[in-house]
């Protein structure tokens, strides 16, 4: 019966009026207590009292005259248990149980191992009931400064704890996980959240946009709440530093700069490590019903931390005047006006003082020391048990909460110093037990002293000398209790005092409501900043690439079996079923195709998001001042493309940054913005995809890149001569061109440029230069839009089927001998409608024989690419057909101009020619 | 029985599904204030776990339209919520919701909750 009193007393003190599964909690205690017999009537009648009144908390909400009842229940079952302690409960049957009620200060100091006996000290009991030696009151003041200024000296002396390094630390942990559905959808929900995060936070250092930090403190949120369900402690609390970072930031407490952007991007980075190493195992477990064990490598979320915590103190908007706060000043600070002026303070300088009041404090403190020394023998039984850290953390905190209530600024300090030496440790760092230990010590020894100060300045004796009244009265009063009497006791009440409080003083609580406030206006848009993490984002899946890349070979065989399919019925013999079937079936495969090929494109922003980071980090390394402009990053491309052409891209910016743009003195000089500008930008033209960055650096400096190619004998004397511009910045592309010998203005912009020209060579995609010196360069890539399926036209030359993309093809034309001539510049012409069309002639490029002899036997198509035109001879129009492209043998590999093969209907194989290499090509060489 | 959880985080969406499914709940969801509100409009709800940080509408505006909804100003709602919302707890109860759960929350808890808050158990 006494456990579950005891418990019922725990959990009520635990209680902060709102949290249901505490009132659950103490209601199943009633309950329990109820059906005990031993329970003397009139505290049964509080405790039915109690319950009704948890219940009606629970079903209907709480409310100040709810609240003010339960504290007077709770208060006179306090009383009420003093006595019984005293009579009946004392004379049962456990007589140690008592004890465990009562603990004293000093058991609780010796249990912690670190402190040394103290022989003179009290209980706490004594302290509650009447004191007997009252000390001199101003000395006891004394004795309390001098125990915070002690504490806060040896916290300075740990403040090197970072290398202190005494305690080991495991490579990893184990986490057991329950199903693996919800570790895979926290995973991917995370890294959803952390890829939005990133682009936002880069947004956020041009902006410094409210809504852009709402909606990152918001995506930290999540992590922090899910991975706190999941165990994953060091993502729970990074996330919860930065998000501390955040709040502080929308609340306008700490000020923006660069250095907050690189926290922000260090912390979210190292998140998405997290997240990288949980993924694989996520996904190999989605599908598991069963727990499992994760191997979580332990992060060095140290450093991060630390900026946090350095960041939050220095960059103080308040106080910003002492940007040169020491390292980990954080606790120094929040301490630093408390006890040697104690009556600064107006919040705390009129402490709500009423009999109750302090009776209600005592009692509660009495209960956290109490369930202070359980957890700290759980804590000397496993050291490291974060459990009993937890809770520990916990107890404080209410101790925290009870302090401020009646305002003893004292006890608040010192349990705000021992939390953060607890968050501390519990943020990854080896947490001093005897530094834990003697700050407890302090803590009781203090929280005895101010007892006695308390009492005598309330002029009041402790709790038992509480009217009688109040504790007889019936089960009617105590329900219907008004706010009149009690109001000053409930926490309503006093609630307001401390929340005027300095927000450095006042924990972290009280400056959270005016923000709330602000977010209850209607008047809320909804940004783009919002909408990024609020994105459809949301209902979609990620999906193994491998298995995409199945279904679209899988597609592409179903259109090519439809195709040999459908060729087996002849057209006149097919009955009206048949041709509807047909139809119906071509429809269905269409569309699926077509679905399948909207699967595969994704926008460029996320390849665009990570080369603004790749730019941001790289201006600030470089010390130069960079704009990096975007446009196009909605332009969708296929992912396995943009896989392949990330690393090239990111080598074209990093020599644009690097070594186009000049830095500012010399910007100056040459009567430039000290701002560079550097802008990465996609668009379609004609099947391709141009993917371009442009600087407006020096740009190339012609003469000497021909002088280095001669040097390097890529080019004769006489050919450098000759070379059109085009051609020469062409030159920086060729293996081989640069060397670790660099030329100042265009060092190092050949570095690896063969290799990116090697790599989009590969997508069958081309690098261009343009360059004016003086004005800057611009590279740009171009890719052909590698769909897998195409709509094509396929056609025949001689032996060889060939295709191309319908999108190419301008109309089909019978030719006449007289249309077409001869002329110097362009060889044959074809003259169209009074266009002059040069003719390509294919066999002759690839070598092939043709069947028409003459081109009146043969049929032109008028192809067009990149706003230029060409009329092909071919010696036959196969037809239209979606081809699903496969990539070429690798024995065809070299041969140009073509971006892969197919397989037809009938068996045969046809080559897709890329109309616009080939345009390039052919139309380079007359 | 309808119970709708409106939280921005599909996790925590589907850890209360798993809590609470398996005793015979329809679990509806929503990922921000406005769409619960949609939700709420085409479906009859009999309990709401609501989050308090969320995009386009978070869970106090959410609540403070439910409470003026006639359908909905009895229903029980509780917001699942983390310690930092100090201030926003002591909004969400002036609102008049029926009190909060701390994330992560303990499932047998909510599971107990739930039926006392729907009148299924005492």
């Amino acid at each position: 019966m006494k456990e579950y009193f005891s418990e019922l007393n725990d959990v009520l003190n635990a209680y902060t009026f709102g949290d249901l599964f505490e009132a659950m909690q103490a209601v199943e205690l009633c309950d329990q207590l109820i059906t005990e017999e031993k329970i003397p009537e009139q505290e049964l009648i509080q405790i039915r009292n109690l319950k009704s009144i948890l219940e009606s908390i629970i079903l209907q909400g709480s409310s100040d005259e709810k609240e003010a009842a339960l504290l007077q229940i709770k208060t006179n079952l306090a009383e009420g248990k003093e006595e019984d302690i005293t009579t009946d409960w004392k004379s049962s049957s456990v007589p140690e149980e008592t004890e465990t009620a009562s603990v004293t200060a000093d058991e609780l100091l010796m249990k912690m191992g670190g402190g040394e006996e103290r022989p003179d000290s009290g209980s706490f009991e004594d302290l509650l009931s009447g004191m007997s030696d009252t000390p001199d009151a101003e000395r006891e003041q004394a004795d309390i400064d001098m125990l915070l200024s002690q504490m806060r000296e040896s916290d300075k002396e740990k403040a090197g704890y970072a290398n202190s390094g005494e305690e080991q630390t495991p490579q990893s942990v184990t986490i057991a996980v329950d199903d693996g559905e919800t570790l895979n959808s926290f995973v991917s929900e995370s890294t959803e959240h952390l890829d939005s995060v990133e682009t936002l936070i880069i947004n956020l250092e041009s902006t410094h946009d409210h809504d852009t930090v709402n909606a990152i403190f918001r995506a930290m949120h999540t992590i922090k709440g899910v991975s706190g369900f999941m165990g994953f402690a060091q993502i729970t609390q990074l996330s919860h530093k930065l998000e501390n970072l955040l709040d502080a930031l929308r609340s306008d407490e700490i000020t923006f700069s660069a250095d907050l952007i690189d926290i922000l991007l260090a912390g979210s980075d190292m998140l998405r490590a997290m997240m990288n190493v949980l993924s694989p195992i996520a996904v190999r477990y989605a599908n598991s019903e069963q727990a499992f064990n994760v191997e979580f490598p332990v992060y060095d979320i140290r450093p991060i931390i630390d900026d946090v915590e350095n960041y939050m103190s220095s960059h103080s908007s308040s106080d910003s005047g002492n940007g040169a706060q020491p390292p980990s000043a954080a606790e120094e600070i929040s301490l630093s006006a408390a006890p040697a002026r104690p009556d600064a303070d107006p919040a705390f300088s009129s402490p709500k003082l009423t009999p109750v009041g302090l009776g209600e404090y005592a009692f509660t403190a009495k209960k956290i020391f109490g369930n202070l020394k359980h957890s700290l023998m759980l804590l000397q039984e496993n050291i490291g048990n974060q459990t009993a850290l937890n809770e520990i953390t916990g107890e404080i905190k209410s101790l925290d909460a009870a302090s401020k209530k009646i305002g003893v600024r004292e006890i608040c300090d010192l349990c705000e110093l021992i939390i953060n030496k607890i968050n501390r440790s519990v943020d990854g760092y080896a947490l001093s037990y005897s530094d834990l230990f003697s700050g407890l010590k302090t803590l009781a020894d203090a929280f005895k002293a101010k007892m006695v100060l308390l009492k005598r300045e309330a002029g009041m004796a402790l709790p038992a000398d509480e009217p009688e009244d109040e504790t007889e009265s019936t089960p009617e009063a105590a329900a219907g209790i008004e706010t009149a009497d009690l109001s000053p006791i409930s926490s309503p009440a006093a609630a307001p005092d401390f929340a005027a409080a300095p927000p450095k003083a006042a924990a972290p609580a009280a400056p959270v409501e005016p923000k709330g406030r602000e977010k209850l206006s209607p008047a809320k848009t909804v940004t783009a900043g919002q909408s990024a993490v609020a994105d459809p984002e949301a209902t979609t899946v990620r999906v193994d690439i491998k298995k995409m890349d199945k279904l679209f070979n899988m597609i592409g065989e179903l259109i090519t079996a439809q195709d040999i399919l459908l060729e087996q019925f002849n057209e006149d013999e097919e009955s009206q079923e048949i041709q509807k079937a047909k139809s119906h079936l071509e429809k269905v495969t269409r569309e699926i195709q077509e679905l399948s090929m909207q699967l595969r494109m994704v926008t460029l922003n996320a390849l665009f998001n990570k080369m603004k980071r790749l730019a941001r980090d790289l201006s600030r390394k470089l010390g130069k001042e960079v704009n990096f402009n975007i446009f196009g990053q909605d332009t969708e491309m296929d992912r396995n493309v943009i896989d392949e052409i990330s690393d090239p891209l990111m080598h074209i910016i990093r020599n644009a940054l690097d070594h186009g743009i000049e830095d500012a003195a010399e910007r100056k000089a040459a009567g430039k913005s000290p701002v560079g500008n550097v802008t990465l930008g996609a668009e379609y033209e004609g099947n391709g995809i141009v993917i371009s960055v442009r600087d407006d650096g020096h740009g190339l400096n012609k003469e000497k890149i021909l002088a280095k190619a001669v040097k390097n004998g890529l080019i004769g004397e006489d050919e450098a001569a000759s070379l059109p511009e085009r051609k020469i910045f062409d030159l920086i592309m060729l293996p081989g061109f640069s060397t670790s010998e660099t030329v100042s203005d265009i060092s190092g912009r050949g570095v690896g440029m063969d290799v990116v020209k090697r790599s989009i060579d590969a997508l069958r995609g081309s690098v261009s230069v343009i360059s004016k010196e003086g004005k800057g360069s611009e590279f740009r890539i171009r890719i052909p839009l590698t769909l897998a399926i195409i709509d094509a036209i396929t056609f025949r030359i001689g032996p060889l089927i060939f295709a191309t993309q319908i999108t190419d093809v301008v109309e089909f034309y019978k030719a006449k001998e007289e249309q077409i001539t001869s002329t110097q510049s362009q060889g044959k012409v074809l003259n169209l409608r009074g266009e002059l069309i040069p003719i390509l002639e294919m066999s002759a490029y690839y070598a092939i024989e043709h069947q028409y002899t003459n081109y009146e036997d043969g049929i032109v198509i008028v192809a067009s690419s990149n706003n230029k035109k060409v009329a092909i001879v071919v010696d036959e129009i196969i037809g239209n057909k979606h081809l699903v492209i496969k990539p070429l043998p690798p024995v065809f590999a070299h041969i140009s101009s073509l971006s892969g093969c197919s397989i037809l209907a009938g068996g045969e194989t046809c080559l897709i020619v890329d109309m616009n290499r080939l345009l390039g090509e052919i139309l380079d060489l007359t | 029985m309808n119970i709708l959880t409106i939280d921005d985080s599909a996790t925590m969406r589907m850890l209360i599904k798993k809590t609470l499914q398996p005793d015979g709940y329809t679990i509806l969801e929503a990922d921000n204030g406005q769409s619960g509100l949609d939700t709420a409009a085409a479906n009859k709800i009999d309990l709401f776990f609501v989050d308090v940080n969320m995009p386009v509408m978070d869970g106090l505006q959410c609540v403070e339209h439910l409470k003026k909804d006639p359908a909905y100003s009895s229903t029980p709602i509780v917001f699942l919520t983390t310690v930092t919302d100090t201030g926003k707890k002591q909004m969400g109860q002036d609102l008049g919701v029926n009190g909060w759960i701390q994330k992560p929350f303990n499932p047998d808890q909510l599971r107990k909750l739930t039926k006392m808050l729907l009148g299924i158990e005492k």
